[in-house]
């Protein structure tokens, strides 16, 4: 079974099946997205509130 | 049915590879998004290196020779953004990508439509930055620090700088997220934490500091935007706002972004030097935290880098001592790398020859960065060439050679061929000398107080000035022996193995040279991973 470009999706890799695997991927690249984010809007809202004092 | 197995078992080594255009602008193969990672590196390599020729031409000698200030100051500028943005950044995410699926047991990233968009970004980036050189008032060129007020006086190339600098920031954070899911959720089973190699553990930790401090960057360069045409005034102090505290906030990001610069080289040289030591690498674990703490301090260290704009005492005492902190776990690298060539049974190709000179000269950049450390001293060398001085040993002999050493150890893998040994050993030389010639006399002209960004100088510094342009020509010209080197092994090197060097371990090496356009569809067994895990 050869893997094609954009599906790197051997069930066999991990102990886990392909949709685990896909639905494991998707919320970890969320979660570090809205990290990113957070830290964004976080300096931005940071020196707002600093300049609102 | 015998037939149709055959046929099948024939169409599963197919590869499946897109032809033409197809294949490089629709990639979403890991290897070759890592090869135009790499290429793009290269090609942004040798337009930072024009640069800092022009600049280096200019300080050949004492007064104005080719070009008016501004433009000088334009020539530091970009130099210093192309090498950072455009050189560094991307070459470690082309070694990534190459690497860090074959080394996990992955077959490719973890999500390679969003590798594609990331690395499609940068050449528009880096168009937009680089076409700001024909705009009305030239490129920008208040230094790549980007500080206010002096940075909000630019003039067209104002909105260019900041939109570019916005896309390169997405598409570190995008590649990072990258990396951190593939390693976290795409290694094969046996590939546990503890045996993985230091590259993908250095990358793992980077992708952490590249996700935390690219949005402080983008966050500080909107607010830059924003006090620039929307008339706020977050860094303006007629309206009541603090340009220091975008010194705070840009050099947040920034000493992480020295991290992020150098952490991937550290695992490189912890690649190579077991290889060529014929020896397993001292202190597995010791690395892995090592390169745990150095990440962790490199948060805490940031106001080291403005320590003459003023401070409570207590502040410069907490950033000085935590900054000397970062020698302790640095030093525990370099003993770990010294050990494991202790006894080992030591040969010197390209590789290890990059990795040795590294260790040497990356040292130096340490030490440097000691001295600058201490307050007192600090306010002496702050903003004089012995800062040039030191951060160029950190990411010439340090990032640059590492990235060179990664690329001369894992040539033979990727294209199935060796390259000339001579032609790289005369690579490794003639680099080496030049960057001393051309680096080293920039600490005397510091410590004899020759300011930092200027075009012209006072006469007393000329002798070193003609030293250290001369070492720049020479390390200029012999990094085009680096691409003819690529070329000739992809034209006519001669073929080799699986494993290109005798004492390799690792994943990689199980696989084919050149390895199948999708390697790792069927994970490796627990005995290959132990095999590969030689730590």
């Amino acid at each position: 079974m050869a893997a094609h470009a954009g599906a790197p999706a051997s069930a066999a890799h991990g102990r886990l099946d392909a949709a685990e695997r896909r639905r494991r991927v998707r919320r970890s690249a969320l979660l570090f997205a809205v990290i990113a984010a957070a830290f964004y809007f976080g300096f931005i809202a940071m020196m707002l509130v600093r300049a609102a004092r | 049915m015998a037939e149709h197995s055959a046929h099948a078992a024939a169409h599963d080594d197919h590869d499946h590879k897109p032809h033409g255009w197809r294949r490089w602008v629709y990639a979403t193969n890991h290897k070759d998004i890592g090869t135009m990672y790499l290429v793009f590196a290269c090609t942004m390599f040798f337009i930072g290196g024009g640069a800092a020729m022009l600049i280096r031409l200019e300080l050949f000698k004492p007064g104005l020779q080719f070009f008016d200030p501004q433009f000088f100051n334009s020539l530091t500028t970009m130099h210093a953004l192309i090498m950072i943005f455009g050189a560094i950044m991307p070459g470690w995410t082309g070694l990534a990508n190459w690497m860090i699926p074959m080394q996990v047991g992955a077959p490719d990233m973890a999500l390679p439509r969003l590798n594609n968009f990331s690395f499609w970004i940068l050449p528009f980036a880096f168009t937009l930055l680089i076409s700001s050189f024909f705009v009305p008032g030239g490129a920008p060129a208040g230094g790549w620090t980007m500080y206010p007020p002096l940075v909000l006086q630019t003039g067209a190339s104002f909105p260019m700088l900041i939109f570019a600098v916005h896309l390169m920031g997405a598409s570190s954070i995008l590649g990072a997220i990258n990396v951190v899911v593939t390693i976290m959720n795409m290694r094969a089973p046996g590939m546990t934490l503890l045996r993985m190699p230091l590259f993908v553990w250095t990358w793992l930790i980077t992708a952490y500091l590249l996700i935390a401090v690219m949005p402080v960057l983008a966050g500080a360069v909107t607010m830059l935007l924003t006090d620039h045409f929307f008339g706020t005034t977050f860094f303006t102090a007629a309206g009541g706002g603090d340009p220091v505290m975008f010194q705070h906030i840009f050099w947040f990001f920034g000493h992480p972004e020295v991290y992020i610069l150098i952490l991937p080289a550290f695992g490189i040289v912890s690649e190579i030097i077991p290889t060529f030591s014929r020896k397993p690498l001292f202190g597995y674990e010791t690395m892995v935290y090592a390169v745990a703490s150095i990440a962790f301090l490199s948060f805490i260290v940031w106001a080291h880098h403005m320590f003459t704009v003023g401070m409570p005492l207590a502040a410069q005492l907490f950033f000085m001592l935590s900054t000397m902190l970062i020698a302790v776990p640095t030093g525990v690298k370099v003993f770990n790398w010294t050990a494991t060539m202790w006894r080992g049974s030591l040969s010197f190709e390209p590789p290890m020859l990059f990795a040795l000179a590294f260790l040497f000269l990356f040292t130096i950049g340490g030490f440097s960065g000691l001295m600058l450390a201490m307050v007192p001293a600090d306010y002496q060398y702050q903003d004089t060439y012995f800062v040039v001085a030191h951060f160029h040993y950190v990411l010439v002999p340090g990032a640059i050679f590492a990235m060179m050493a990664g690329v001369y150890y894992w040539l033979p893998k990727w294209t199935g061929k060796m390259y000339d040994l001579r032609l790289g050993t005369w690579h490794f030389w003639l680099s080496t000398i030049f960057v001393n010639v051309l680096f080293f006399p920039q600490h005397f002209l510091g410590l004899a107080g020759m300011p930092r960004r200027i075009p012209d100088y006072a006469v007393q510094f000329t002798d070193w000035n003609m030293v250290s342009s001369i070492g720049a020509f020479g390390f200029g010209f012999s990094q085009l022996l680096f691409p003819y080197i690529i070329i000739k092994c992809i034209r006519a090197g001669q073929p080799i193995g699986n494993r290109a060097w005798e004492g390799a371990h690792g994943l990689e090496w199980e696989l084919p040279s050149p390895p199948p356009y999708h390697s790792w569809t069927t994970p490796p067994s627990d005995a290959v991973i132990a095999r590969g895990a030689a730590h």
